[in-house]
């Protein structure tokens, strides 16, 4: 009766270390059962704010050897912990009460999800018996989350809860990774835990597959029968940890890649097969490679709307090789010629093994007229930006000199919207996980708290957030929890006084109709004020000649946050730019400037 | 008391049973990567065990409607495993999309094993006989929906 099967790699026990039963003790509760289960799983740092339905788990929270760091909004609680798993790799960890508190995660979930990033929400809820009541600060927070989460959790039994936190931790970090939240009810956390059980059976659970031989060789192929591939790297590659295996692959094969947004820094930018990001205000060149390619090995990316543009135009030459570990996503966007399932850093370094044995025998791809073409593109068509007509200073130019004077070892994470693009076209990314930003969300207010959690999670790095006078007023409130938890990150406002990005396509596409995106002052509030008031370090800059100053003395504080407004030029805009909806063939390099392709092959 | 119509409602005109499937002929369309294509749908009828969870109902429907696909008909019932539940669920789509929405359910963690029933009109039939047997509807929303 069947005509289709999925594959069923199905395991009736979830793998990892934590098997077996534990000795049996005397019973704790299920709040010090969820505590323990954090200590036992390694979570150093976890992002918080209490509330009545979690007061057990805090009560069990103190004196333990988690770090716990009051935030200020539970926002910045579940961005701080995704800024923490960016920077590290490690799963983030976020804790909130019931019903407001936990709907104040909602976005950071919804972020994470997008951007596969590994955190573990922790929820408390009113008592299981009361659900369904209405209760006071009730609110269906597994329900609510199901649609943004991997997946999400309700727990009323105190002898589930340490194998259910296993297992948001095992769902969270294997497979694709992603955010997974835990509800549990009040009653379940005060009420004595028996901790026997220590994973959950998830028979639905499947973990990674390996790569079949059969698709890399057939990728394999498809490369080496190409007159014009690109390697298209994506986000995957970063959580994979391939950034080795990628800069391999490129080298070995010689074919120009582009790194999209959430992938800068996995293939180094001063690397000379580097053709830039693709992508709505990605470089000409990496649009360009791209969009004139006849075969895209896309490498843990997956075709994002702001990278293909209109996608009945996009790549119209091109066959696709789709490496991903998620099988949902292969053909999910583009047909696809060959689907390889798997984790990037295993599936590239059988690309690379399969590619040695071709060559070696004797297999000899030629792409010198398209490399020729595409390094020509890259120099004819290099980021820039023109001095502001008003005088002001220029955003760009801030931006250039943060990347420049604060060394290779930053983290820089960013807001959304103008400067977020600025931040990732001036400022050259060679490792990984140093540019954290909201790619697929795009959440505003996302720059402090992520800024927060990566400077937790890497205390020694110098971490920057590149910030928009309009999202630092999102979540300005960590700065707080950063003073007095001795957090010393630093931010930089663009601050032009508008709501950049909104009041850039309001200039294109709708007449300067500057509908409510300016901002009445830069004086209100007064950033650098609001900084000190904070117990930051503030300071502020408006004159070029001040720019490499300001950041220096910016630098030269590491005991206390440091805030700097950067007042900059109300008309700057970001170019290179695909207007949405439209071809990548119609890039304008510039305002009304589009750019020579030259000829088709 | 005013009623907005007539209950119970006179001999309200029997919905009948949609006509058998008529795949379309819409013009070939060249354009990539759309998910909701019109092209060559039929119907699908599979069979999803899952985790007898609470909540496992709400996540299935919520990621149909979060891909935006549209569920025909949905039947939920125990197996002889008390943990275990089976999902009916009649979709009509194309292969593509067919290929895309197991993919997404395959990805959900409580969902255990997904194949395709043979013979999804049969089955579509049967449902139609037991769904079609409740209180006839009355007033717009009846107009609209049929």
């Amino acid at each position: 009766m069947t005509t289709t099967h999925i594959p069923d790699g199905a395991t009736t026990t979830a793998p990892g270390d934590t098997g077996g039963a534990s000795v049996g003790a005397e019973l704790r509760t299920g709040a010090e059962a969820l505590v323990g289960t954090l200590e036992r799983l390694g979570v150093e740092h976890v992002f918080g704010l209490p509330g009545g339905a979690v007061l057990p788990l805090y009560d069990a929270l103190y004196g333990a050897s988690v770090r716990h760091i009051l935030v200020r909004h539970e926002q910045g609680a579940g961005h701080a912990a995704q800024g923490y798993a960016a920077a590290t790799g490690k799963v983030g960890v976020c804790l909130a009460t019931s019903g407001p508190g936990a709907t104040n995660l909602v976005t950071a979930l919804a972020d994470a999800n997008m951007d596969s990033v590994p955190i573990v929400a922790i929820t408390g809820n009113v008592a299981s018996t009361a659900i369904g009541s209405d209760a006071f600060q009730e609110a269906d927070i597994r329900s609510i989350s199901m649609p943004v989460t991997k997946h999400s959790f309700l727990v009323t039994r105190p002898e589930e809860i340490a194998a259910t936190v296993s297992s948001a931790f095992h769902i969270a970090a294997t497979g694709r990774p992603g955010p997974v939240l835990v509800d549990v009810t009040k009653d379940a956390l005060v009420a004595a835990a028996d901790e026997t059980m220590l994973q959950l059976p998830m028979p639905g659970y499947r973990t990674p597959t390996v790569p079949s031989p059969e698709a890399v060789r057939d990728a394999v192929e498809l490369m080496l029968g190409a007159r014009r591939p690109v390697l298209y790297v994506g986000g995957g590659c970063l959580r994979a940890n391939a950034s080795e295996e990628v800069r391999q692959l490129a080298e070995l094969t010689g074919i120009p890649v582009v790194t999209t947004l959430m992938a800068r820094g996995v293939f180094p930018d001063s690397h000379p097969q580097h053709m830039g990001m693709p992508g709505m205000h990605g470089s000409v060149s990496g649009v360009a490679t791209l969009q004139k390619s006849d075969l895209i090995i896309s490498l843990g990316a997956r075709f994002d709307d702001r990278v293909t543009g209109a996608k009945d135009t996009f790549a119209p030459k091109a066959q696709i090789v789709h490496v991903d570990i998620d099988p949902s996503e292969i053909g999910k966007n583009f047909p696809t010629a060959v689907g390889v399932v798997g984790d990037a850093r295993a599936a590239i370094a059988m690309l690379v093994t399969e590619w040695t044995r071709r060559t070696a025998a004797g297999a000899a791809p030629d792409y010198e007229r398209w490399i020729a073409k595409s390094l020509g593109w890259k120099r004819r068509y290099p980021l820039g930006y023109d001095a502001p007509s008003d005088g002001a200073l220029a955003p760009q130019l801030v931006i250039e000199r943060l990347g420049a004077i604060s060394g290779p070892d930053t983290i820089f994470a960013a807001g959304v919207g103008q400067h977020q693009m600025w931040a990732s076209q001036f400022i050259g990314y060679d490792q990984p996980r140093h540019w954290l930003n909201s790619g697929g969300l795009g959440t505003m207010g996302y720059a402090v708290p992520a800024a927060m959690g990566a400077k937790v999670g890497r205390p020694d790095a110098t971490v920057w957030a590149i910030d928009g006078d309009g999202c630092f007023q999102m979540t300005n409130q960590e700065l707080a929890t950063c003073s007095v938890e001795g957090i010393p990150i630093k931010v930089a406002i663009i601050n032009n006084a508008a709501l950049g990005m909104v009041k850039q396509w309001q200039a294109l596409f709708y007449s300067e109709r500057f509908s409510h995106s300016q901002l009445p002052s830069m004086q209100v509030p007064d950033f650098a004020t609001l900084a000190t008031a904070y117990g930051c370090v503030g300071l502020r800059c408006d004159r070029a000649a001040d720019v490499d100053a300001t950041i220096e003395r910016a630098m030269e504080v590491d005991d206390q946050p440091v805030v700097v407004d950067f007042r900059v030029s109300q008309d700057a805009m970001v170019w290179p730019m695909v207007a949405a909806g439209t071809s990548n063939d119609d890039i304008q390099h510039a305002r009304d400037v589009r750019p020579d392709f030259g000829e088709d092959e | 008391m005013t009623l907005l119509s007539d209950y119970p409602p006179h001999d309200p005109a029997v919905p009948t049973a949609a006509p058998a499937y008529q795949p379309h002929t819409a013009p070939h369309d060249p354009t990539k990567g759309t998910t909701m294509s019109n092209d060559a749908r039929t119907r699908h009828a599979l069979s999803v065990l899952v985790e007898n969870n609470p909540g496992v109902l709400a996540r299935v429907s919520v990621l149909f409607a979060r891909r935006n696909f549209n569920i025909d008909h949905l039947v939920v019932g125990p197996t002889e495993d008390n943990k275990v539940s089976r999902m009916t669920i009649v979709v009509n789509v194309n292969a593509e999309q067919l290929h895309k929405v197991t993919n997404q359910l395959d990805k959900l963690v409580e969902v255990i094993h997904i194949e395709e029933l043979e013979d999804a009109d049969a089955i579509r039939t049967q449902l139609w006989q037991i769904n079609d047997n409740g209180p006839r509807p009355v007033g717009a929303m009846a107009a609209a929906a049929f």
